[in-house]
């Protein structure tokens, strides 16, 4: 026992220990995939022939390269991503709120968006505007676009596109992401809950502190009939304080809050016409006035903030200090050293493709060093780990430290980079089944799973999917198989309904062509736009395309035949992986 | 050796590519179903009467109406708390397979959070990334069909076996991938393919290009995760559920989360037709009853209903005896309610076992007056103040065993719970 138990620490050590100063055991990807790899990662679209050549050229320029791809407006949509796989703010399960009241005339997709991206948006300002990253928990303002200032009332022109910078206007602390409405529609309070799954939320997502992942060991003796006695004992009985005495102290800060103002709740507000007694028994539950669910909606209360003290709950304070309410709150959490190192941990698993609880300990350390030396840049951070040479290995010396491997392109990245090369994106209308009240419209099939196919193919549903499937499925299989029939046939119609000046693929060719020369010419620029892969038009894998088409070309027609190689293409493990 | 997929494959060289016959006679199978929310065992299958601050299913009673009364009733020996106003279900289940019946009470989960939980219950671990029971028991006994496991949920956790798995998705849209007429139209002004589906003849062509393509990835990339094989592995899977299971989405409906009958018959088809060894299915509804608790009766009378439609199905495709049927939920209730007539998260949960071989008629484990889990005696479940919790890792160490996956794998250390 004792043997076994010496083992395993030997194991864990060695598993665990740094890598000595200096040894970099890692072989570098060839300069195409190092390229592709890093532009990927950042802006879901592969790297052009020239930045290759560029980095073939010249090792260092991928670095310099990395910074200008991340002043790319799609690095902007890779943060959304990125932070959404840890604040699942994208889910679609369960009911949206409708196009009613001053809302109607818009979709339901739209207002989706409007809801479900608002505290991204916040973050992607901070990282695109080069802000520190603490930013994000201590801003005084935030991001709203016109659907979401009907919503809650907020002073913001209707005449400005887009999101823009604005505040809550109902008298609420402004402190980033920690003061959004929204945030706390995903993430509700329920019945004696009293906020403690919010400030779980807060702890994990910031701090990488899940206290309500550990075990609850109850023992008996606590009058669980009497909520208060409940309340009391969490903070007094051994098997409780553990984690309530970080817990409700966190959660005390959030009462101004309502627990919960769900999409459905809002329909039936909506539907009764916002004016009902008080005391209905109906009234939509968890808020001190039916009202409130009306537009537009109230989720802060000035009057409920200090309601912790009736229930004998500790007052607000972080991890032991005292505090001074959530401004205060997103000054202590930037402050705190887990906070930087939460956010290099999570970046690290985002690009590596692991879960940010199975980051090295070394790893986290490395690129929180660079974070906290940046001033918090969270461009630097991302910087660091896409130029860092694990990212970039293709393989390794040290077979304890292995390299990443292929990486699989996620479901956001996949509609991006095929919008990019065939122009396709993958709408639908789902209209066409009995939706009732409850009707989208336009459907994004790769960035939705009420009627899409993010988690089949490998996403998170922000509902019971917390973590991708970094791994190739069966119907993840079928889900690139329909994409890629739907894409190719688009590209081809499209391109070819073009003069060929103004395509983007297929110049080289007509319908009619059948110059050897020509097709090939057209092949290994398919190969170059589709998959990055720059081959000379006599090479082999040309000329294996090439008999490919020409086997489609004997049993249908050139247009049948084009479309089956651009799908084949977008079949391929380049398209794939990266 | 851990259960990943590539040392499966060592195990059992592109079992997933042969033909079945070789394997069907012996196959084990399993079905979990999942009360995803947390269900309040005080109402059903762990009855507490008269406990001093257990609210049962007696507190929701309508005084006004006197065919609303609730009774504790044995069924072969498990006392069931029923109200044939309403949980009809209820009764019509135990009436019938109680006989067949193990009651598991007093699962210690350690956790109040849904996602702890939830991983905790079905995967037996409390990290991230492992695979399902559905999954293991999938690999294990659905090498040689089209998928080992399918998830009709959109619960499950594929973890390092995910090639093996098939998934319907929340609301059925795997239908639109395998039936060409369940796709769902192009959005007005959307750009979408106006050609229509490829040629059938250009897939033998394709796949022959691919085939060389991905040989040729191979020869220049490592691949320590087995992505690549991965892959492979998935192309030949799901090619078979076209071939195979593209019927069974006539029970789905396109954009709406399946009923569950629907769901429950997907499941017994997908097994009677051999397409997968386990399958993963939710028992509909919104069980996480923070508020109204009285909404847990309706959501047991579902539960039940679509629990009799299961296993008579199975039992009516002669399934039953090797299929292994599991129904949990990843937390119980507290017991009192609060104040707005809920009740919260509580850490300790039961399950349901009935079918792959195994003897009914039995209540094993036991939880105290306060809902808490008791010990027992790992090697028999019965209730020993000398024994040690039944916690989640015990539990699904003991599933594991009881068809036939070799819980060591994926669970080292742990002490399998048996039934007797």
């Amino acid at each position: 026992m004792i043997r076994s138990v010496v083992s395993a620490f030997a194991v864990a050590m060695l598993g665990c220990a740094p890598p000595p100063p200096g040894d970099d055991p890692y072989v570098p990807l060839p300069p195409d995939e190092r390229a592709h790899r890093v532009s990927l990662a950042l802006r879901a679209v592969r790297a052009t022939q020239a930045e290759v050549q560029a980095v073939s050229a010249d090792p260092n320029a991928l670095a310099a390269l990395a910074w200008m791809w991340m002043e790319d407006a799609a690095f902007g949509e890779t943060v959304k991503d990125l932070h959404n796989e840890q604040m699942f703010m994208r889910n679609d399960l369960e009911p949206p709120i409708q196009p009613v009241g001053p809302l109607a005339g818009h979709t339901m997709e739209d207002l989706f968006a409007s809801t479900s991206e608002e505290p991204l948006e916040l973050i992607r300002h901070v990282v695109t505007s080069d802000l520190p990253y603490d930013t994000i928990v201590t801003s005084d303002v935030m991001l709203a676009d016109a659907r979401l200032a009907l919503l809650y009332g907020l002073d913001r022109s209707p005449a400005l596109g887009g999101w823009v910078e604005t505040t809550w206007s109902d008298g609420r602390p402004q402190a980033g992401i920690l003061t959004s409405s929204e945030v706390y529609r995903r993430h509700l309070s329920n019945g004696s809950n009293f906020h403690r799954g919010r400030a779980n939320f807060l702890s994990t997502f910031l701090l990488c502190e899940d206290i309500g992942g550990r075990d609850v060991v109850v023992d008996g003796g606590v009058d669980l009939s009497d909520e208060f006695e409940v309340a009391a004992a969490v903070g007094s009985e051994a098997g409780c304080v553990s984690c309530h005495a970080t817990l409700d102290p966190l959660a005390a800060h959030l009462w101004g809050f309502k627990p919960q103002i769900t999409g459905l709740a809002i329909n039936d507000a909506l539907r009764k016409g916002c004016h009902w007694p008080h005391d209905d028994p109906d009234a939509p539950p968890g808020a001190s006035l039916p009202e409130d669910f009306c537009f537009p909606i109230r989720s802060w209360d000035d009057n409920m903030v200090d309601d912790w003290a009736l229930w004998n709950l500790p007052p607000p304070a972080y991890f032991g200090a005292t505090t001074d309410g959530l401004v205060d709150l997103g000054r202590q959490i930037a402050r705190d050293p887990r906070f930087a190192q939460c956010a290099a941990r999570r970046a690290v698993g985002f690009f590596h493709q692991v879960g940010w609880r199975d980051v090295a300990q070394h790893d986290a350390d490395r690129f929180t060093d660079v974070f906290v030396q940046s001033g918090l840049d969270y461009k630097a951070l991302v910087h660091a780990i896409v130029t860092d040479s694990v990212f970039l290995a293709a393989a390794s010396s040290d077979a304890r430290r292995p390299p990443l491997g292929p990486l699989s392109v996620r479901p956001e990245q996949l509609r991006r980079t095929l919008q990019a090369v065939t122009g396709f994106d993958w709408v639908v209308d789902p209209n066409d089944m009995p939706c009732g009240t409850d009707c989208w419209n336009e459907t994004a099939m790769l960035g939705n799973d009420r009627f899409g196919y993010r988690s089949l193919a490998g996403g998170i549903d922000s509902y019971r999917v917390f973590q991708p499937t970094w791994s190739p499925t069966p119907t993840r299989v079928l889900v690139l198989d329909r994409l890629a029939d739907e894409a190719a046939g688009y590209a081809v119609a499209t391109q070819f309904a073009l003069p060929a000046a103004q395509r983007t693929l297929l110049q080289q060719v007509e319908p009619t062509t059948t110059d050897d020369d020509a097709l090939r010419s057209a092949i290994a620029a398919l190969h170059a736009d589709v998959l990055g892969e720059f081959l000379d038009p006599r090479s082999p894998p040309v000329g294996a395309t090439l008999a490919l088409w020409q086997q489609m070309l004997a049993q249908s027609d050139p247009e049948t035949a084009w479309e089956v190689v651009i799908a084949a293409l977008l079949r391929d493990p380049r398209a794939e992986f990266y | 050796m851990s259960p990943t997929r590539r040392n499966v494959l060592l195990a059992a060289p592109l079992l997933w590519a042969l033909p079945r016959a070789a394997f069907a006679a012996s196959r084990r199978r399993l079905v979990v179903m999942v009360a995803d929310g947390g269900w309040d065992m005080t109402l059903c299958m762990d009855p507490k009467p008269g406990a001093a601050g257990v609210e049962g299913p007696e507190v929701d009673e309508d005084v006004d109406d006197p065919e609303d009364r609730e009774a504790i009733q044995t069924f072969a020996g498990i006392p069931v708390w029923v109200n044939d106003t309403k949980r009809p279900a209820v009764r019509t289940f135990f009436e019938a397979w109680a006989p067949s019946l193990t009651v598991v009470n007093g699962i210690w989960v350690g956790s109040i959070a849904h996602d702890p939980c939830r991983r905790r219950m079905l995967t037996g671990h409390e990290s991230t990334g492992r695979s399902d029971l559905t999954v293991l028991a999938g690999a294990r006994h659905g090498a040689d069909l089209p998928v080992g496991s399918f998830d009709c949920a959109g619960l499950g956790s594929l973890g390092p076996l995910a090639a093996t798995t098939g998934g319907l998705g929340r609301t059925g849209q795997v239908a639109g991938l395998l039936d060409p007429s369940l796709r769902f139209p192009a959005a007005l002004g959307a750009t979408t393919d106006p050609r229509g589906d490829l040629p059938t003849a250009a897939a033998p062509a394709v796949e022959a290009w691919l085939a060389n393509r991905r040989a040729a990835y191979r020869l220049t990339h490592a691949d320590p995760r087995a992505h690549l094989d991965a892959l492979d592995e998935s192309v030949v899977r799901a090619r078979r559920l076209i071939d195979e299971a593209a019927d069974l989405t006539s029970l789905v409906v396109p954009g709406h989360e399946p009923r569950m009958d629907d769901a429950v018959d997907i499941a017994v088809g997908l097994l009677e037709r051999d397409i997968a060894a386990a399958v993963l299915l939710q028992a509909n509804g919104a069980w996480d009853t923070h508020v109204a608790n009285v909404n847990q009766h309706g959501l047991y009378d579902n539960l039940f209903a679509g629990l009799t439609r299961l296993v008579e199905g199975l039992s009516g495709a002669g399934l039953l005896d090797d299929t292994l049927v599991l129904v949990t939920s990843e937390m119980g209730r507290t017991p009192a309610r609060n104040e707005v007539s809920g009740k919260d998260h509580w850490g300790h949960t039961s399950a349901l076992l009935i079918g792959g071989g195994l003897p009914g008629g039995r209540v094993l484990g036991a939880t105290s007056d306060t809902l808490e889990s008791e010990l027992v005696d790992l090697a028999t479940g019965l209730p020993d103040a000398q024994g040690a919790l039944n916690k989640y890792d015990n539990f699904a160490a003991g599933v594991l065993e009881l068809v036939d996956v070799d819980p060591g794998d994926t669970l080292p250390g742990v002490v399998p719970w048996r039934p007797g």
